[in-house]
């Protein structure tokens, strides 16, 4: 049975068609590098900030969410909430006039995070950020786009269309791969990071429209919240109730999520940074940050909510009825796949090649909590709406591989092609660069998935590839932004160092159930991290730790450099020109993390 | 009401770059654009389709297209107001920009 029906089919039909539009209507405007890499940097602060939210939900964290409060509970909300909001307000109060206050020599403004560690640090620091930076950007890319495909793949959407055009099974994951990235592709080259920002707008009003229905229904059908709680395992929508099963306390949980986690996305990823740096002045670019957190805020009832839905409904089973019809027997079979029985509720189990269920080194069932929200999505939205839940959940996806391009094109025209290849390159040229850029990034992405469909454990590899370039990065760039003396010695060796703790860390700890390889303990297994997620905490907390220190020691024994050099590139302290009380952004700040809590004290 | 900022938008990217370099597209009117649509689809899909329990059945009998449809139609609308009004101030500052220099 197709699960599409025509009038979904018509929706995602102009869903894309929309998408191609903010490309080609954006096209005639883009003249110089300046235009297509940072967007003219002529944005408004409401388009940023949404953007940047847009962009923070992009990507896995669609499917990560819905996971989230599947595995955990509503404690996946204080993950997300409490988490990420503290790092977005400290990027929007301290670093981002920072960032986008910095200037080269020549008085020309910093386009990219390596391109800021060059003119702080030094060259070899900034050849190495850029180098990594490409890496991850576009690895995780391609895991979003594998992720993608097999979120289309458990829709059956492109089923009809493999069919007809004679595609082997696997042809199926593979259309749903390339279509995507080709319409990604497409945009970016037309409309450059401008038409990914505005996509990044259309995308967020369609995630709200698409996933707004499913929680109402969702609590109608179950009965509100009390009947909610009645259908869920006990304590899930109790706060810090699941912390058990992550294995730390709330508290750690939150420090640990905020300061690390959120740290390294909010205030050290390019991938969102490069929103807030198209702003139009200091003040949209300090504005974005704190729009995307008000906005934020609210967004784990729609995310999370619906991973709690999918336990809420029984699981399907294979059953047979049999009616009599006028004297005739009719059996009737409802199949239903092994892995999908063995699940809990909604989430069905991950299935190996034969579609079994696959089961842990201790015997349990695992479970693809990925899934969770796409299953959701179809038992909840009637044809029509579903075209437009589908749209919002593809919009993220896409979006996510967007942002990953868009930015990587910028940092290899800036902090490759300009600063190492052709130092004397024409305006032309950059432009030219950023654009085959983004072309050979959609390639080396869309490798990267097709690695992904054969060594399906790539997808958990996504967190210890942001540990091993994002957690040792915020603390180059805190220390960088705020502390004078960091040299660029410190600054290159903090890198390092924190790299290789990384892969320490990972190869000598293994999360409970878990066998040894991508998961972690391929040196040796000294200790069990009890979750995935508190593995990842822990390699992450670490890397910034020994990061942090040694950048701090190798800084203190080498020589520093001059005031002057240095002017522009740290946080000056503001000639106090307004107490706090008076600066309407530090209200709006605090208005946002009493909001962040009082969220999280709903469910206490 | 689509119809119609799409033709500004075309008339924009006439006189585009060439006058004044950079981005001119205000990005609501795409938004607007896109909900007006599907709001009026979804909608009128649901109107024709009230009767039909069992299409229903996933949103606990509430037909869910029509009023949620109703909802991103008057969503939309919003959206082009805000947006064609953005976009006119735009064209103003662009037209004064030039005569200032």
């Amino acid at each position: 049975m197709p699960i599409l029906a025509s009038a979904d089919w018509l929706i995602l039909l102009i869903y894309g068609f929309f998408v191609l539009s903010a490309g080609l209507s954006l096209a005639p405007s883009i003249a110089t590098s300046g235009d297509y890499l940072v967007a003219g940097r002529k944005q408004p602060s409401w388009l940023c900030g949404v953007a940047l939210a847009g962009a923070g939900v992009g990507s896995l964290d669609v499917l990560a969410m819905g996971a989230a409060g599947a595995r955990y509970g509503v404690t996946g909300i204080s993950l997300f909430a409490l988490g990420s909001i503290p790092a977005m307000l400290f990027a929007a109060l301290v670093l981002m006039p920072v960032f986008y206050g910095a200037k080269s020599a020549e008085g020309a403004p910093v386009r990219s995070i390596p391109e800021y560690l060059g003119l702080r640090f030094d060259q070899k620091t900034r050849a190495l950020n850029a180098a990594l930076f490409l890496a991850m950007a576009l690895f995780s890319a391609g895991i979003a786009l594998y992720a993608m495909a097999r979120v289309i793949a458990a829709l059956h959407v492109f089923d009809d269309l493999a069919d007809r055009l004679n595609l082997p099974p696997t042809g199926v994951l593979l259309l749903s791969m390339a279509l995507p990235a080709l319409l990604v592709l497409v945009y970016l080259l037309l409309g450059g990071l401008a038409a990914a920002m505005y996509n990044q707008l259309l995308q967020f009003s369609v995630l709200v429209a698409g996933l707004l229905p499913v929680v109402l229904v969702g609590l109608k059908r179950a009965g509100g919240w009390s009947g909610l709680k009645a259908s869920v395992p006990a304590g899930f929508l109790h706060l810090g109730a699941g912390s058990h099963s992550l294995g730390i306390g709330a508290v750690g949980l939150m420090l640990g999520a905020g300061i690390v986690l959120g740290g390294g996305t909010w205030c050290a990823d390019f991938r969102l940074l490069q929103l807030a740096m198209a702003a139009k002045n200091a003040a949209s670019a300090r504005r974005a940050p704190l729009i995307a957190a008000a906005v934020r805020v609210f967004l784990p009832l729609l995310l999370i909510l619906p991973g709690l839905f999918a336990l809420s409904l029984p699981t399907p089973r294979t059953t047979i009825v049999i009616h009599n019809d006028n004297g005739a027997i009719y059996h009737e079979i409802t199949v239903v796949p092994p892995a999908v029985e063995a699940g809990q509720g909604l989430v069905p189990a991950k299935a190996d090649a034969n579609g079994q269920p696959v089961k842990s080194a201790d015997g349990q069932v695992v479970l693809d909590y990925a899934l969770a929200m796409p299953k959701v999505l179809v038992a909840f939205l009637p044809s029509g709406l579903l075209g437009l839940g589908l749209a919002a959940l593809l919009a993220c996806l896409m979006s996510g591989v967007a942002a990953s391009l868009a930015a990587s094109n910028t940092v290899f025209a800036c902090d490759i092609y300009q600063a190492f290849l052709k130092k004397d390159a024409s305006d032309k040229q950059i432009l030219h660069a950023g654009r085959w850029a983004a072309v050979g990034g959609a390639l080396l992405a869309f490798g990267a998935a097709c690695a992904a469909t054969r060594v399906s454990d790539l997808l958990d590899a996504v967190v210890l590839v942001f540990a091993l370039v994002n957690a040792p990065l915020f603390a180059t760039l805190l220390l960088g932004a705020l502390w004078k003396r960091a040299t660029g010695h410190g600054a290159f060796a903090g890198l390092i160092a924190g790299m290789a703790a990384t892969l320490l860390h990972h190869g000598t700890a293994l999360p409970r159930g878990a066998q040894p390889g991508l998961h972690g303990g391929w040196i040796a297994v000294l200790h069990h991290p009890v979750s995935d997620l508190a593995m990842g905490l822990g390699t992450a907390a670490f890397a910034f730790a020994v990061s942090l220190l040694v950048t701090i020691v190798v800084s203190v024994c080498t020589k520093a450099r001059s005031d002057t050099e240095l002017t522009g590139l740290l946080r000056s302290p503001e000639p106090a020109k307004a107490a706090w009380w008076k600066q309407s952004e530090v209200i709006a700040a605090a208005i946002i993390l009493l909001a962040a809590i009082a969220v999280n004290l709903i469910f206490l | 009401m689509a119809r119609k900022a799409k033709t500004d938008l075309t008339a924009k990217s006439a006189i585009g770059p060439a006058a004044n370099a950079g981005i001119h597209v205000d990005a609501r009117i795409a938004v607007g654009m896109f909900f007006t649509l599907t709001g009026t689809i979804l909608a009128a899909f649901g109107f024709s389709t009230r009767d039909r329990m069992d299409t229903y059945a996933r949103s606990a009998g509430i037909d869910a297209n029509l009023w949620w449809g109703l909802a991103l139609l008057v969503f939309g609308i919003v959206m082009l107001a805000f947006g064609r009004r953005g976009q006119m101030k735009m064209e103003k500052d662009r037209a004064a920009a030039p005569a200032r220099r």
